[in-house]
């Protein structure tokens, strides 16, 4: 199963969300802990493998950075639940 | 929201890309002339004068009964509805923006026009001309050089009137704009030195590996053993200072996956020292090697960081120098200067997505050592690619095609290309130096420290000597064909 995130950072935390849910974490370990962790609360008990690709909202940026690129990174990481 | 998914993401609401559109939409208009009808030609220009009421004119031969003021207020309503388009895109506030622009191309051109006064423009030769016994003959460095000053007056004195402007105030925006007209303009410079223009590219090339792999380890290492830098803050670093500013530090952050401050902390000195380049640089170029105006150029390329200080301050030096030869009686050709700066300097940028890419894989796989678990995707070189180098080289071809295929096109290609790549380009050049000048705000290097004096001690003691030893191991001894060559 595939699972679509924006990811975002506070200035202190990483978020990750989409409609479903909301994680967050000071690294990208505490993150994607928190991913699974509601990644298996939720009704995906039965799927094996999830991959959750996260993209990161440029809009984060300050509006004069935006100029002079348009891209941050996307990462995509794997769990087996 | 502004994410990228697809190989199409931010072709609607991207500088990069909305540089291209607003320069391919100008290039499109310039190619119809091929068919006899100059849809161009209302372009507002500034001249040389000594009578104010001759410091405007109408571009193309085809609007010669126009009132040079009716070409002015054409030449802002069709930019205003350009920018305007390109602003409601990218999501900006259209209305404030509209405001911004406004005052910023009235800036513009009154610095345009001031400049092209015959005391600070005319070349000697041309004194008698305007009726001037004495000059500063700067050409139309003048009027460059006066825009980045009024620019730098309200960037740093008139701060409520820098933030009135700055949803207008985008030089990179124009800059790559104004590139992507060069490009015609280095097509019908092909047209008429195809050897100079590829060996220009070549030595562009090599530029390219002087900055990733020469430049960015001694920063790099500089950072980590003088400085005690973190590996990420040192990365970020390396990246702004070696290959392209801004672009390159948020491409390495983004590839190591680094907290948005870092890349936004390094991003604030890298335009405050570009600006410092900027204003130095051409002057001290051109006054310690006046006989090496190529060297000089691609020396510009790769040691002035973001396009848009690059290509001004190459702007700058091609002027400078032209207006220093032309008082021996050598009269360079326009455009090679700037064209050996910026030349280089979109080589190196070309290759930051897959620097990047390679950073990521570094980071993932050695420094971080989670392999396995989360992946970096080869979309990521695209998706950092910078898109106006698209435009440009659309420009560049399609006019040394027409020269190479269709020689008899040449004359009528021209008249359209002619309009684009001077008149225009110039009022892009003009608007990203006020521009420039605008958004850099010295106090902001307060508090900086170390920061500060790394990037400072790398580009004085590294960056800049390096790119002129390897500018003048290529280049030394060229120089521009003479006009009428």
């Amino acid at each position: 199963m595939n699972i679509r995130m924006i990811l975002g950072h506070d200035g202190t935390r990483w978020i990750a969300c989409n409609d479903s849910f909301t994680a967050t974490g000071r690294t990208f370990a505490d993150l994607d802990l928190q991913v699974a962790s509601a990644l298996r609360a939720e009704s995906c008990e039965n799927r094996s493998r999830v991959t959750v690709s996260m993209d990161f909202d440029f809009a984060a940026f300050p509006i004069w950075m935006r100029q002079y690129a348009s891209h941050y990174f996307n990462r995509s990481i794997t769990f087996d639940l | 929201m502004t994410v990228n998914r697809s190989w199409t993401s931010g072709m609607r609401d991207s500088e990069d890309w909305w540089a291209v559109w607003l320069g391919l939409i100008m290039f499109a208009a310039g190619l119809v002339s091929i068919g006899g009808v100059d849809l161009v030609g209302w372009m507002a220009k500034t001249k040389i004068w000594s009578d104010f009421g001759r410091s405007v004119a109408v571009s193309g031969k085809a609007y010669g009964d126009w009132n040079p003021l009716g070409a002015l207020v054409m030449t802002y309503a069709v930019f205003t509805g350009l920018t305007c388009a390109g602003a409601k895109a990218m999501d900006l506030n259209v209305a404030r923006f509209l405001k911004g622009w406004t005052v910023l191309f009235l800036i513009t051109w009154a610095a345009w026009i001031i400049g092209h006064e015959a005391h600070l423009a005319a070349p000697v030769n041309k004194w008698d001309k305007y009726g001037i016994t004495w000059g500063l003959s700067l050409g139309g460095g003048a009027s460059y050089i006066l825009a980045l000053i009024v620019g730098l007056v309200i960037g740093n004195f008139f701060k409520p009137l820098a933030a009135f402007l700055s949803e207008a105030a985008k030089p990179e925006w124009f800059i790559k704009t104004a590139i992507v007209y060069l490009g015609i303009k280095v097509g019908l410079m092909t047209m008429e030195a195809a050897g100079f223009a590829f060996e220009l590219a070549l030595t562009g090339a090599c530029a390219t590996f002087v900055a990733y792999m020469l430049f960015w380890p001694i920063v790099y290492a500089a950072a980590r053993r003088l400085f005690r830098l973190p590996r990420d803050w040192s990365a970020v670093l390396s990246s702004g200072i070696s290959i392209c500013g801004v672009s390159a530090a948020i491409a390495t952050g983004g590839a190591i996956r680094a907290r948005p401050v870092i890349a936004v902390m390094v991003s604030m000195l890298i335009v405050i020292y570009a600006m410092m380049e900027l204003i130095i640089l051409p002057g001290f170029y051109a006054g310690v090697a006046p006989d090496q105006p190529i060297v000089n150029g691609a020396a510009m390329g790769m040691t002035v960081k973001t396009d848009g200080a690059d290509a001004a301050a190459g702007a700058i030096l091609d002027e400078l120098m032209r207006a220093r030869a032309s008082l021996e009686g050598i009269n360079w050709e326009e455009g090679w200067i700037l064209t050996a700066s910026i030349m280089t300097k979109l080589w190196i940028d070309m290759f930051i997505g897959v620097w990047a890419f390679v950073l990521a894989l570094i980071w993932v796989y050695h420094v971080e050592r989670s392999p396995g678990q989360s992946t970096v995707g080869l979309s990521e070189v695209w998706f950092r690619f910078p898109k106006f180098v698209l435009g440009y080289v659309l420009c560049w071809f399609t006019y040394t095609g027409i020269a190479l295929f269709w020689p008899d096109l040449i004359a009528a290609a021209k008249v359209g290309a002619g309009t684009v790549q001077s008149p225009m380009r110039k009022m892009m050049f003009m608007l990203t130096f006020v521009s420039m000048g605008v958004v850099t705000d010295f106090s902001k290097l307060r508090g900086m420290g170390r920061l500060a004096l790394l990037y400072g001690l790398a580009l004085i003691v590294v960056i800049a000597p390096v790119a002129y030893f390897v500018a003048w191991t290529f280049h030394h001894g060229m120089t521009p064909p003479l006009m009428g060559e």
